[in-house]
């Protein structure tokens, strides 16, 4: 009855708001819950509560959901709502944040669908109480207490390009007068614990500096004092328990510093300008870690102080004008040696620089680095086209779209906008490089892209001097679409698990692998696949981004669907998910 | 063994012959015993760069630091677990003096360090319960650099899961202890936890033992080397509010396509900015900030013609822009300001003229001009960041945007060059140097700069007429007191010398006091026990004076 009624009212609407905002369900279903201590099975106060969809109908408005603070009861209901897939959140201090259904803490929980005016009852979310480390830092040299160094819980965690690093889990601690930190409300697990170093940037680290105090910077070591990694103790917090007596001595670090000049190898001068980066190898990738801001077009020196030993590359890029100079401003002394994402040292569009960028690999052992020369000359263009294939482009679609080519090290990037159908690349260093696509519209897929016959998306090429190939692009409108559900063992729908679409090939691109997740009734699309062979997999839970370890895959071959993918293909799958045990 | 040393270094480096040296021994105040691994540094006065590294003290507090040219310097140590140590302070913390470094001299210091002290507490909610992550400071009433009673945030630090703080290595002295996270809006990323795990609550700044007024704080003093623990207070939970206005574009009469806002929230002498947290609608022109602990903001908005999707850079070339700046008191319900009118900028046209001014000093880009609008009635509220800069042309001509209706000229404090001083600044013919001069909508400024400054030097005694190191020399001008620029400060050497180069010439008075809060000065209330006691003198144009000054000793007034 009342759904027909609804009915009634869209036709009614129709004529009067052709143009006009669609109409708007009823708010006015609602999700009602407890949670409660995963331990001891008692319900939780003063949790905060949140739900929101994650799915629903774009042409309906989802008004904000306010939070619920549990009472005594540990109980929370979500009135108003309006039908669509919603997701729980439950968050209290001295507990594990957690949605429901989450099935490892780092596993993304389960969606429910709710539908118009529907009351779902019963949602139990199950918190776990956290744990505490504590202990006490020394200076090895003088054993007293070792101040302001940072400590930190750290774990190997898949990062988005598929390699395992060591993350930071809650920030930086700072030890005090007495060498103390603590941390506190700590997830449950295995953590590896670093301390000294510099402070991760942005961390939790407040606070004015002390002016009475003389900083020290202390080497980077894991507990219970070793360089390496593969020596280090994995320390295990245990849930509502206190660990302690976690103490470590700890050396001072001896900062060196690379100087240089920059000449033209053509003119014997130093360049008008030049942006010099650095940039520090760390795990598997290479990280800004400075961008030099005195380079004097004098004489062509630059200066890069306050380094560990480690491997670097100095990046140089020069510049025939004044201006556009990309130098940051100065970073602390701190923050010089911490973590910054990944970052092109020289990443161009169309502007001309007069020169190639230049990459010089260093060596910081244990001394200063001195008297660096590094020649700079004119770089190389590459010219190319983009054909598109299918359904033609939007103008304004088509001036999103950048070709972009990057060397292997991932330390020189250049990028073009396409204009009729062409770009040009300008100021390249020779080398290999490997094309790619950004800014694709959705529906589009890069088909191929080939330089002087040969595939540049999946091997690299060589840029040499005096280029006379082309770089040829063509992107189509012919993609696939995968769509299905995922079920469990006992043919039930698994929301929330992960549907991953594997490469049969080329597993080191990442960006050939898809993801979604299962909504309502555990189905799940993938509107824009590129044509192609591919393994299916669905995990009940599985740690974000660990499909693109080839060790979590090979484990589970044996349970991907392998597909074949025509152009302008359609597939229907039902899957059956890999237990989170598994 | 030392001076041979010494003596030797000026045999083997001869062009350096006329070098002077600053020694000494680094002490425990009280026990006198040696402190080893203290770091001592010099520096040039008025400048925060370090005359060669720091040297360190050896295992008898021994320091030596060698080759130096004759002139003035100030020198500090720090060491862990004492007072920063500056040469000629009075107490602890408080300012240091100079160093008169004259030919070949070797200067024999000693240093005698203060131990620090700690402050330890739990902070709680009203039921009992620890609060986690709140942000706790330890602040002390201080004199700001134009003379306002304010708070200086000495130290920061955040409770733990127990509700536990703490501060280590403080320096002797009164104190008050605040915590509190304040605004959401203003929060910046790192005053959110890191810890995913960790809820971050606002609570409006309480001060210790548990009042949100200043005036019911209790101080807490600090002692040397000393443990001060028990400073545990409760915060009150509390509920947050909004502020609201509908922005009208003053020449459309229509909410502007596009606005920007920003909200400043003032407190502990300092004020926060954001421009986080608000959502503006163009079609009805509603701007919201929301989740604000009470308290005192300043709200400034923005509108602009101009299509969405423009950089904040781009906007704000396409001047001029309308705005709007309101106070607003948040107290104990949601604020709705009404209709909140733009109104288009003044523009100031003007030039900078001066004789002898050096041919680069226009025309270099070196000077910026600073438009300070007049205080806004709001305490400690700090608008100078709204100032405006313009930047000459090469003949000197300025023009700038200016949504105030009044305006003074500071300027120009930063790349004035040395020798010069402003002889005249009028608007529209009005005095605007020693006082506020009205805008109207298009302003005329004439800023005339002078080389005629006058210079004075002098001694400073105390009653036996024994000269005097490290006093502050303070000249107080006669006439616009209330603008702490006019003042000129120094202090004395070890020789109890001073001398101030680059005065504008006028009347003045000169002050020396034993113990006095640094800045305090500027508060006419405490110049006027002291204004007898000055010693009164005219410096005429291109003039140099030499003045004996008699110290005002602590405790009186």
């Amino acid at each position: 009855m009342m759904r027909r009624f609804g009915m009634l009212i869209l036709f009614l609407a129709i004529p009067v708001l052709a143009v006009q905002a669609p109409p708007q369900d009823p708010a006015n279903g609602s999700i009602e819950g407890i949670v409660v201590n995963r331990v001891n099975g008692q319900p939780v106060a003063g949790v905060r509560v949140q739900t929101r969809p994650t799915a629903g109908n774009p042409n309906q408005t989802y008004a904000p959901i306010e939070p619920i603070i549990t009472g005594v009861d540990g109980k929370f209901v979500f009135t108003s709502l309006k039908g669509a897939v919603y997701r729980v959140l439950a968050e209290g201090n001295g507990y594990v944040a957690q949605f429901n259904g989450q099935n490892s803490f780092q596993g993304e929980g389960t969606t429910f669908a709710l539908a118009t005016s529907q009351a779902v009852k019963g949602i139990t979310v199950r918190l776990t109480p956290t744990g505490t480390v504590t202990g006490r830092i020394r200076d090895a040299e003088t054993q007293q207490p070792a101040v302001s160094v940072p400590v930190q819980l750290m774990r190997l965690q898949y990062g988005a390009e598929g390699q395992r690093a060591l993350v930071s889990q809650q920030g930086a601690a700072r030890t005090d007068d007495r060498g103390e930190y603590r941390f506190y409300f700590v997830t449950p697990g295995h953590y590896y614990i670093t301390v000294g170093g510099a402070f991760p940037q942005e961390s939790g680290v407040r606070g004015l500096n002390n002016s009475n105090e003389i900083r020290v910077d202390y080497a980077s070591e894991f507990y219970p004092g070793v360089v390496n990694i593969s020596d280090a103790t994995l320390v295990d917090v245990k849930s509502g328990a206190e660990l302690g007596g976690i103490d470590v001595s700890i050396g001072k670090q001896v900062l060196y510093q690379i100087r240089g000049r920059v000449l033209d190898s053509k003119t014997g001068r130093p360049p008008i300008s030049a942006t010099v980066s650095l940039f520090r190898r760390s795990d598997t990738r290479w990280e800004r870690v400075q961008v030099s801001n005195n380079y004097r077009s004098t004489d062509g020196s630059f200066t890069i102080p306050g380094l560990v030993p480690g491997s670097y590359r100095v990046v140089v890029q020069a510049r025939t004008t004044r201006g556009l100079a990309q130098s940051s401003p100065p970073l602390p002394a701190m923050a010089r040696l911490a973590s910054f994402p990944v970052q092109f040292a020289a990443s161009r569009t169309e502007d001309a620089s007069g020169y190639a960028p230049k990459v010089t690999p260093v060596e910081v052992v244990s001394s200063d680095v001195d008297g660096l020369v590094v020649s700079v000359l004119p770089g190389v263009s590459l010219a190319g086209r983009l054909t598109i294939e299918g359904q033609g482009l939007p103008s304004s679609d088509l001036s999103r779209i950048r070709v972009v080519i990057t060397s292997p090290d991932k330390l020189i990037s250049a990028n073009a906008l396409v204009t009729q159908e062409a770009f040009r690349l300008g100021d390249l260093s020779t080398g290999e490089y490997r094309a790619s696509v950004g800014g694709l519209p959705a529906g589009y897929y890069v088909k191929s892209a080939r330089f002087g016959g040969a595939d540049a998306l999946q091997n690299v090429f060589q840029i040499a001097d005096g280029e006379v190939n082309a770089l040829n692009v063509v992107i189509s409108s012919n993609v696939a679409t995968v769509e299905g559900t995922v079920k469990n063992e006992r043919q039930q729908p698994v929301l929330g698990s992960l549907v991953v679409l594997v490469p049969e090939r080329d597993r080191d691109r990442t960006e050939l692998f898809q993801r979604a997740t299962a909504g309502a009734d555990g189905r799940f699309s993938f509107p824009s696949v590129p044509p192609g062979n591919y393994k299916v997999f669905a995990w009940e839970a599985l740690e974000p981004y660990a499909y693109f370890d080839p060790e979590v895959l090979r484990v589970v071959e044996q349970r991907g669907r392998a597909i074949q993918l025509a152009e302008s293909s359609k597939q229907i799958l039902n899957l059956i998910a890999i237990p989170a045990n598994n | 063994m030392r001076l041979i040393v010494v003596w030797l270094a000026f045999l083997l480096l001869p062009g350096q012959a006329s070098s002077g040296s600053i020694e000494g021994v680094v002490t425990r105040l009280g026990s006198n015993e040696p402190i080893a691994g203290a770091q001592v540094g010099v520096a040039v006065p008025g400048s925060s760069a370090l005359v060669g590294p720091r040297v360190t003290t050896d295992r008898d507090g021994k320091f030596a630091i060698q080759i130096l040219q004759p002139g003035t310097y100030i020198l500090n140590v720090i060491c862990n677990g004492y007072a920063k140590y500056a040469y000629g302070e009075r107490q602890p913390g408080a300012p240091g003096g100079t160093i008169t470094l004259t030919q070949a001299q070797t200067l024999n210091l000693a240093v005698r360090m203060t131990p620090a002290g700690s402050v330890n507490g739990h902070i709680r909610n009203s039921n009992g319960r620890p609060i986690p992550g709140t942000t706790v400071r330890l602040v002390r009433y201080t004199y700001n650099s134009s003379g306002r009673r304010t708070f200086e945030t000495i130290a920061s630090a955040r409770s733990d899961d127990r509700g536990v703080y703490r501060f280590y290595w403080v320096t002797p002295g009164r104190y008050y202890v605040v915590a509190g996270s304040g605004a959401e809006p203003l929060a910046r990323p790192g005053t959110e936890s890191d810890n995913p795990n960790e809820i971050l609550e606002n609570y409006s700044y309480t001060f210790f033992p548990g009042n949100s007024e200043i005036e019911k704080a209790v101080a807490i003093d600090v002692r040397a080397g000393a443990e001060l623990d028990g400073i545990d207070f409760p915060l009150a939970d509390s509920r947050l509010y909004r502020i609201r206005a509908r922005v009208v574009d003053p020449v459309t009469g229509q909410p502007p396509p596009r606005a920007t806002a920003t909200i400043s929230y003032s407190n502990l002498g300092s004020s926060t900015r954001s421009g986080g947290g608000n959502t503006y609608d163009p079609k009805t022109g509603m701007l919201e900030f929301k989740n604000l602990t009470p308290g005192p903001y300043t709200v400034g908005v923005t509108g602009y013609e101009g299509q969405q999707g423009l950089s904040n850079a781009a906007l704000n070339r396409s001047s001029p822009a309308a705005s709007a700046g309101v106070n607003v008191a948040v107290s104990n319900a949601d604020v709705d300001l009404g209709v909140l009118r733009l109104e288009l900028p003044n523009v100031i046209t003007g030039r900078i003229t001066g004789e002898g001014l050096p041919a680069d000093f226009v025309s270099g880009n070196s000077v910026q001009f600073s438009f300070l609008p007049p205080d806004t009635g709001i305490p400690s509220m700090d608008l100078r960041m709204s100032a405006i800069d313009a930047r000459p042309q090469p003949d000197g001509t300025f023009t700038a945007n200016f949504p105030y209706p009044s305006l003074r000229v500071t300027v120009p404090l930063r790349g004035l060059p040395a020798g010069f001083y402003v002889r005249e600044a009028l608007l529209d013919g009005a005095d605007a140097l020693t006082g506020y001069a009205r805008v109207s909508r298009t302003s005329d400024l004439q800023i005339v700069l002078s080389s005629k400054v006058a210079h004075l030097e002098g001694v400073v005694r105390d009653e036996s007429l024994r000269l005097v190191a490290g006093l502050p020399v303070v000249l107080v001008p006669s006439v616009a007191r209330n603008f702490s620029e006019r003042f000129k400060q120094t202090t004395t050497d070890q020789n109890g010398r001073f001398s101030i180069s680059d005065v504008p010439p006028g009347d003045y008075k000169v002050f020396s006091w034993e113990a006095l809060e640094p800045y305090s000065y500027f508060d006419p209330d405490v110049l006027r026990k002291y204004e007898e006691r000055g010693r009164l003198i005219h410096l005429a144009e291109s003039s140099r004076e030499t003045v004996d000054v008699t110290m005002i000793p602590e405790g009186v007034n």
